[in-house]
């Protein structure tokens, strides 16, 4: 089986303080440690074990700073076999429709069974790279998996739903599928595996390389254009449910069944 | 007049609440930008759905088909395409849930009309939409506009609008389904409820935590009946640990467990901080207790002032009656 | 001059630090303390990722890294726990002498089974009437036909009551002038007939690792047991004393940054008399002050453990390094526990911790005043 796998490094903001830059555009970065997208992380291992189980390759990719490295070799020290990087200049500034293309450029230069990529990141929190991927691939996808079995051609898996609920739903392959945290129990990166590495060529592809033609994507290309970052006003009190008890226990119930994934 | 179209979501014979609260957004945008709303009900044996929602927007748009059983990206979008190359709204608003998230993304996509996801609120900015989303992890607002193009798509934070309350009577109009393809590529092969594990209050989605208010020993099983009932895991904070009523292994806080449940209940706690420090995460945070100027308001999302045994008592025989 | 860490050296620092995350459980690390007792399930994980026995060569079950790349790892895990790191950092303690002066045949035994998690070392130097002064040793090694037969006692032995091997400092030459010419290393190992370990007593911090008086009364060993050369074990220690100096340094560096941590963190929580700890200037300045000692100690740790990977022994660099960031633990972890306040002094606030287990690092592996003796030799000559 061939597995690509589409990975982000991200800022860990859970918890940090995160400062806005004075231009408002962007987050100071500067005082935040990044790593790998917690959700692509559960992707890199589901690949590798799938691997593991029914052989084949796993490649892990990213459009991001010359920095993003970090991140790919952290994956093929997990047990990735090969990581290719996009020159991420002309894609700066790109918006999830942007990355999704190169990464479509990229998922075709081989026969891939499958994509896999975090069900969201950590950072902007679309939740839509994997699916605008898919479309643009022309791929059946599943959104939110949560266990993955390989049936041949085909694939079984499930969907995390709300309330403690899963769906099964089989897949043709070749498919793009988002991952949930949770999968899986992500191993731990071996001195062994860094070793192995540390020699290891990170080619960098061009943005002809995966045919993407200048202006295509970018700032100037995006359909999601940002009018700018603030900070939420700060002390929100609650909102205050008033009424007898069994009102307010009615309130609280609703709210619990529609948030809590219970029913 | 544009519209503003509605994606109803249901699930195993029921509307889920998100719906009524993108209902909510609609009928905000019908008055700050003239949107016409309509909601768009698909699925199979979906009448008796958009008898209802015709009871909160003005034009409820049916397609029913054997087809359209289970929810699928695919049978979906093929609707969802047909529907609004006819149709051609301005805006399609969606939850941001597992079904959101399936269907809109990616029909964005093939339909180049681009699509704001997870958004906390969407309104009008000179004009033209603009979306607001909450990123890193809560801590930053962005404000975003759209290209121009055809017409757009937003899927909305559970919770960012209160569930609309019915008004007025719609008309119901069916859509015809369109003819299916040669073959489909997926296929729905049932539902699976993922079995309750043993106590571990970081994995919960639901948490009942319980505080000093409890008062006593004897108290306790009348929460953990009450979590039972509720499906939640029974959490605490500390002084509960320190007076040994529950195991350590429940205590949320800095000296306790970190946790990040979709909905934390607290009912009797003050809300001191080394507490507040170990609820991490965008759940929603319901506070029940007597003192109005109890801490513990200024972290939650929802408070309620009242005695938590009444809470308690209220909650049991609500659920009693189901 | 190049301060940046290595691609490879940054993904080693990153690797400690998850597997420390994951692992080093708040709880645990309460419990095992209250125990006494060695972190012996996280060890064997952290053996079978590598990150023990990382300095030894591949063939002996290493990774073929340096001082420098133990100390990455060992601070990132004092940092998460001073007391599962501590116990971590010391499993293979003195296990270098056997890896530049063992036999292939001991290297092949002994490395692999400390590197994959099989075997704990100990090494027995100080002795109850000598301390820190190893120049002239009680216990004995003589030859009896092809067996060393091992008498003596010694004390405050790292790993005492669970090791494996032990690699005992004796005198085989008591006749030697000095004394110091007369004394070899003996490998003994566990099990052999005459040994006794028991602990010295509660300690007041690292608590997971063992402490141990250790006898051996008779015990007979093959003469093939024998560590390097014969006359030369005062020396092959010495030069173990720099390369262990450094990685303790890393742990105290480690230790303080933990604290660092915890207080800075309480700081931008805490709130007293309506604004943050952390808006308060006495606390900043005691933040700016933790943090600049800990970085010179850092600097000064990873200098030391550079030059040894590079071949340049330097005592007086060791020392300093190993004197400097015991001083700036059991500083940093001072200022840390008085930031908590009230709750700096309770067991669950984890700084207490840090504290206690910061102290050992001005005691162990030669006092403070032993270190300043070695950097003040160089400057001024005996007469």
């Amino acid at each position: 089986m061939e597995i690509l796998v589409c990975v982000k490094r991200v800022p860990d903001t859970a918890d940090a303080e995160v400062a806005l830059r004075p231009d408002g555009r962007g987050i100071r970065e500067e005082d935040l440690a990044f790593g790998i997208n917690e959700w692509d992380n559960y992707a890199v291992e589901e690949a590798i074990r799938l691997k593991e189980k029914h052989g084949g390759a796993v490649t892990v990719a990213t459009i991001g700073p010359a920095e993003s490295e970090d991140v790919l070799r952290r994956c093929l020290a997990m047990g990735a076999d090969d990581a290719v990087m996009i020159d991420e200049a002309s894609f700066r500034g790109a918006d999830p429709y942007g990355i999704a293309r190169g990464l479509a450029g990229l998922a075709r230069r081989k026969a891939y069974d499958l994509v896999l990529a975090g069900a969201l990141a950590g950072d902007d929190g679309y939740g839509m790279t994997g699916p605008v991927l898919a479309g643009y691939l022309g791929w059946p996808h599943a959104t939110l998996v949560t266990s993955i079995e390989v049936e041949g051609k085909k694939i079984a898996v499930a969907r995390e739903l709300e309330g403690g609920l899963e769906e099964i739903l089989a897949v043709e392959l070749p498919a793009v599928l988002t991952i949930q945290t949770g999968i899986n129990e992500p191993r731990y990166v071996s001195i062994m595996g860094i070793r192995k590495v540390r020699s290891k060529d990170i080619p960098v592809l061009a943005p002809a390389d995966i045919g993407v033609g200048a202006g295509e994507v970018g700032e100037n290309a995006n359909l999601l254009r940002s009018l700018g970052l603030s900070t939420p006003p700060a002390g929100a009190e609650a909102v205050m449910l008033k009424g007898a008890p069994a009102e307010v226990a009615q309130r609280i119930l609703d709210i619990v069944k529609e948030r809590g994934g219970v029913a | 007049m544009a519209k503003v179209f509605v994606l109803v979501e249901h699930r195993r014979g029921s509307i889920r609440e998100a719906t009524f609260e993108c209902v909510t957004l609609a009928r905000e945008l019908q008055t700050a930008a003239g949107l016409e709303p309509a909601a768009v009900v698909i699925g199979s044996g979906v009448a008796p759905f958009a008898e209802t929602l015709a009871a909160y927007l003005p034009e409820t748009i049916v397609v029913d088909d054997p087809s359209l059983e289970h929810f699928r990206f695919e049978t979906y979008a093929a609707v969802l395409r047909d529907l609004i190359e006819r149709e051609t709204p301005l805006l399609v608003i969606a939850p941001h849930s597992a079904f959101g998230m399936e269907l809109v993304p990616r029909l964005s996509a093939e339909l180049a009309r681009p699509c704001a996801t997870d958004c906390v609120a969407v309104g009008m900015d000179g004009g033209a939409l603009a979306a607001t989303r909450s990123v890193y992890n809560g801590k930053i607002d962005e404000r975003l506009a759209f290209a121009p193009a055809g017409g757009y798509f937003a899927t909305v934070r559970a919770g960012s609008y209160a569930p609309a309350d019915p008004a007025g009577t719609g008309a119901i109009r069916a859509h015809a389904c369109p003819a299916p393809p040669a073959a489909w590529r997926t296929e729905h092969r049932g539902y699976r409820e993922t079995a309750a594990g043993a106590v571990d209050i970081t994995q919960a989605p639901l948490l009942l935590a319980i505080g000093r208010g409890i008062k006593d020993a004897e108290n306790i099983p009348k929460a953990q009946a009450l979590a039972d009932r509720l499906g939640a895991v029974l959490a605490c904070s500390r002084p509960v640990v320190d007076k040994k009523w529950l195991g350590k292994e429940r205590q949320v806080g800095t000296s306790g467990r970190t946790v990040k449940p979709k909905v934390y209940l607290a009912l009797g706690i003050s809300g001191a901080f080394q507490h507040i420090a170990g609820i991490k995460g965008p759940g929603v945070f319901i506070a029940v207790n007597r003192d109005p100027k109890a801490p513990v308001f200024r972290a939650a999302d929802f408070g309620v002032v009242e005695d938590m045994f009444k809470i308690i008592d209220a909650l049991a025989e609500k659920l009693g009656a189901k | 001059m190049d301060f940046e860490l290595t691609k490879e050296q940054k993904d080693i620092k990153q690797a400690a630090s998850d597997f420390a995350e994951g692992e080093f459980d708040k709880d645990l690390a309460m419990q095992l303390e209250k125990e006494h007792a060695f972190p012996r399930a996280i060890w064997k994980k952290a053996c079978e990722l590598g990150f023990v026995g990382m300095h030894f060569p591949e063939e002996y079950g290493g990774q073929g890294l340096g001082v420098f790349e133990n100390a990455l790892v060992v601070e990132e895990f004092c940092r998460r726990d001073s007391g599962i790191g501590t116990a971590l950092a010391l499993c293979d303690f003195a296990s270098e002498i056997l890896m530049r002066h063992g036999t292939k045949g001991q290297k092949e035994r002994f490395l692999a089974a400390i590197a994959s998690g099989r075997m704990i070392s100990a090494g027995c130097f100080t002795e109850p009437n000598h301390g820190s002064d190893i120049t002239m040793m009680d216990t004995t090694a003589v030859r009896d036909g092809d067996e060393w037969v091992v008498n003596g006692t010694k004390t405050f032995i790292t790993n005492g009551c669970i090791a494996d091997c032990f690699i005992v400092l004796c005198q085989t030459d008591p006749a030697a002038k000095p004394g110091y010419r007369g004394q070899s290393l003996i490998l003994v190992e566990k099990g052999a007939a005459g040994i006794e370990a028991a602990e010295v007593g509660d300690k007041m911090g690292i608590r997971m690792t063992s402490t141990a008086e250790v006898s051996f009364a008779s015990v007979r060993v093959p003469a093939a047991n024998l560590i390097g050369e014969e006359g030369k074990g005062f020396y092959h220690v010495l030069e173990f004393f720099d390369e262990s100096r450094a990685e303790i340094a890393a742990t105290a560096v480690g230790i303080a940054q933990g604290a660092f941590d915890r207080a800075l963190d309480y700081a931008k929580q805490r709130e007293q008399f309506g604004q943050r700890l952390a808006d308060f200037q006495v606390t900043q300045h005691k933040i700016a002050d933790m943090a600049t000692m800990i970085d010179a100690a850092r600097l000064l740790t990873y200098r030391a453990a550079w030059n040894f990977d590079r071949g340049k022994i330097d005592p007086k660099l060791t020392s300093m390094a190993k004197y400097y960031a015991g001083r700036a633990a059991v500083a940093v972890t001072d200022e840390a526990v008085q930031i908590l306040g009230g709750y700096g002094y309770i067991l669950e606030y984890e700084v207490e911790r840090f504290y206690r287990d910061a102290k050992i690092t001005e005691i162990y592996e030669g006092t403070k005043e032993i270190q300043k003796n070695t950097i003040a030799g160089t400057f001024i000559k005996k007469k």
